[in-house]
């Protein structure tokens, strides 16, 4: 029961800010991004409101999140948008594309379902949960405050899952339900997004595909931050992309409140910021308009800035990710070797069936057959910017770290560990760049 | 499109494309990561406790190990814990063992060290959980420890005497020692 009405608060505030600040998404985005948007936020403010005092119990916590679900619709009320969605008739007939799409979506929601059993089943218990992310819930559970976090090492993430599981235990539920929370609302967004460019058949399918990704389904039934980080991250990008051809200002305000998250959950995120802060710039003087970089930069300061300033003020720990002027000289001794072996351990994460699935391999077949047959369309070419700005990035931390440790036998070790979980936004890509393509939106695109 | 297609070729590429995106999903369904194990265990026990379900998890003979811990040592203590090397990778992990001891205050040692440091009021007494990999014997620690106390897994105890390293039921013993000042 405290887990119902907490979590539904999170929820409900979730869905309330996107119908403020992203009302033109459609339903269905809005209510799969509902838990992502609202466990960020709502963490996140449970971080302000401790520093300021505030101790983590379920009442306060409670009572926070329920009073910023009240300010939210309030404001939308007044702003006149309607708290109800309006939900369109079902069909008085069925049509055999509905039916063969509605058992592909039962096979999600069986997916779902067994997610959430797993997830409600077993505790947490894999290495770097028990090591630091459910340690520190636990200890923020059972002391209401965050700043006893005492080692750099517990210093060095940032809190979104470790206060995730904090809800969990203070609403006497195993926290690790919080993933199947994201894997959920990670493919009911994804479909609803697909909705805006493929009929009902297709929409399914490719969630379907997103749904069966191996490591996507395997990580969410792990307490890692990175199925979070890449729902986070994969979804801000593909709004991103989607603004830039249909230039919806919810899209924009969407993925840059995604991406403000992708820096609450993981460190590490500077780089992102950067590279899609400069084609912004760049895609903001093309435009003549400015306000692209703002309200992207806003949202990622908003997270950001107060995480590191609380690292490096209250706990005085060397933030994990911090740039060493001193190392940047060391890049230019990367040689054709550390080259190759970062390329290897992407093309293992790319190429392995039971890590991406076949993701990889039908965004290749596609992607030839559009750039032979088809005129990309302006979306496709931007999807194709979007990945391999996601590939640089992760070869630029990949190096990163060798630079830092030495590009040993452990740089190596943790290349196949760390770094490859770390292309998990990769798979939501791929296929969404498969399903804008030509040659899909030929086949299965949405009846105008 | 670049080129035109014949209008009887796209029906076909129309089969083909659906064909190719089947083959896709049914790669994943060929992939997928659920364990078998795991989902039989919560089929055909619904209601394990935790400790049954970390049994399962984290191995019995850690686990009961860490459990004789927890009801075991004082939470103030000062441990000594067995190094991060094999066949102790989970028992000398400082940060997995502060999950289960905290607060227990909790010191790593290396295989070299010869002696106690003086604040250290505990030391563990840890077969080793993990395969002997660049190491020829089990048992940790490995030099004489004056000890007040020394308690076994297996319901021993010894008062006011050394533990000694070499002795066949340490090396193959789980226990803790409190150490005589």
């Amino acid at each position: 029961m405290l887990a119902l009405i907490l979590f539904g608060l999170v929820f409900l505030l979730g869905y309330f800010l996107l119908l403020l600040l992203a009302p033109r998404l459609n339903f269905t985005e809005k209510i799969g991004l509902s838990f992502p948007i609202g466990i960020g936020v709502s963490t996140f403010l449970s971080f302000v409101f401790n520093i300021f005092g505030i101790t983590l119990t379920w009442l306060s916590v409670t009572l926070l999140v329920g009073g910023m679900v009240i300010v939210a619709s309030g404001i939308s009320a007044v702003r006149k948008k309607s708290l109800v969605p309006v939900v369109g008739r079902l069909p008085g007939k069925l049509r055999l594309e509905q039916i063969f799409s509605g058992l592909i979506l039962l096979n999600i929601v069986a997916l779902s379902l067994i997610v959430f059993a797993q997830d409600l089943y077993w505790p947490p218990y894999h290495f770097d949960t028990i090591t630091l992310y459910d340690f520190r819930g636990k200890l923020f559970a059972s002391t209401g405050e965050i700043s006893q976090i005492d080692t750099t090492y517990r210093g060095s993430y940032p809190l979104l899952t470790s206060l995730a599981h904090t809800f969990g235990y203070l609403s006497k539920v195993n926290p690790k339900i919080v993933y199947a929370l994201f894997y959920g609302g990670f493919l009911l967004s994804f479909f609803g997004i697909l909705r805006q460019y493929l009929n009902l058949f297709g929409a399914a399918v490719f969630s379907l595909l997103l749904a069966t990704t191996p490591a996507v389904l395997s990580h969410s039934t792990i307490a890692y931050t990175n199925l979070p980080h890449g729902i986070y991250l994969s979804l801000a990008l593909i709004y991103l992309v989607r603004y830039s051809v249909e230039r919806n200002i919810s899209l924009l305000v969407a993925g840059s409140l995604l991406f403000g998250l992708t820096a609450w959950v993981r460190p590490a995120s500077e780089p992102f910021f950067l590279a899609i802060l400069a084609l912004l710039i760049i895609y903001s003087i093309w435009k003549k308009s400015f306000r692209e970089p703002v309200i992207f930069t806003g949202f990622y300061l908003f997270f950001e800035l107060p995480w590191k300033s609380f690292q490096r003020l209250v706990l005085q720990v060397t933030p994990y990710d911090q740039l060493n002027l001193g190392l940047l000289s060391r890049f230019l001794e990367i040689g054709p070797r550390e080259l190759a072996t970062a390329g290897r351990t992407f093309l293992n994460g790319f190429a392995d069936l039971g890590f991406i699935g076949s993701a990889g391999y039908l965004f290749i077949i596609l992607a030839i057959i559009v750039l032979v047959f088809y005129r990309p369309s302006r979306i496709f070419a931007f999807s194709l910017i979007a990945l391999l700005l996601t590939i640089g990035i992760w070869t630029f931390l990949s190096l990163s770290i060798g630079v830092s440790w030495g590009f040993g036998s452990d740089w190596e070790w943790i290349l196949g560990q760390s770094m490859k979980r770390l292309l998990l936004p990769l798979p939501a890509m791929l296929i969404f760049s498969c399903a804008i393509s030509p040659v899909i939106v030929s086949l299965l695109g949405k009846r105008k | 499109m670049r080129y035109k297609l014949p209008k009887s070729l796209r029906p076909v590429l129309s089969a083909a494309g659906i064909l190719v995106l089947a083959l896709a999903v049914l790669v994943n369904f060929t992939n997928l990561t659920f364990s078998r194990s795991d989902l039989l265990t919560m089929y055909h026990n619904p209601a394990l406790s935790y400790d049954e379900k970390m049994r399962i998890k984290i191995g019995p003979e850690l686990y009961d190990y860490i459990r004789f811990l927890q009801d075991n040592l004082p939470l103030d203590a000062v441990v000594l814990i067995p190094p991060q090397a094999h066949p102790w990778g989970s028992s000398g992990h400082p940060e997995f063992m502060n999950y289960f001891l905290h607060p227990r205050t909790l010191l790593k040692s290396t295989l070299e060290q010869k002696e106690v440091p003086p604040e250290v009021t505990h030391v563990l007494v840890a077969k080793g959980e993990g395969p002997l990999i660049g190491i020829k014997e089990y048992g940790w620690p490995r030099f004489p420890i004056y000890s007040s106390l020394i308690v076994y897994q297996d319901g021993g105890k010894l008062v006011n005497t050394v533990f000694l390293p070499d002795d066949p039921k340490n090396k193959m013993a789980w226990g803790f020692l409190e150490v005589a000042r």
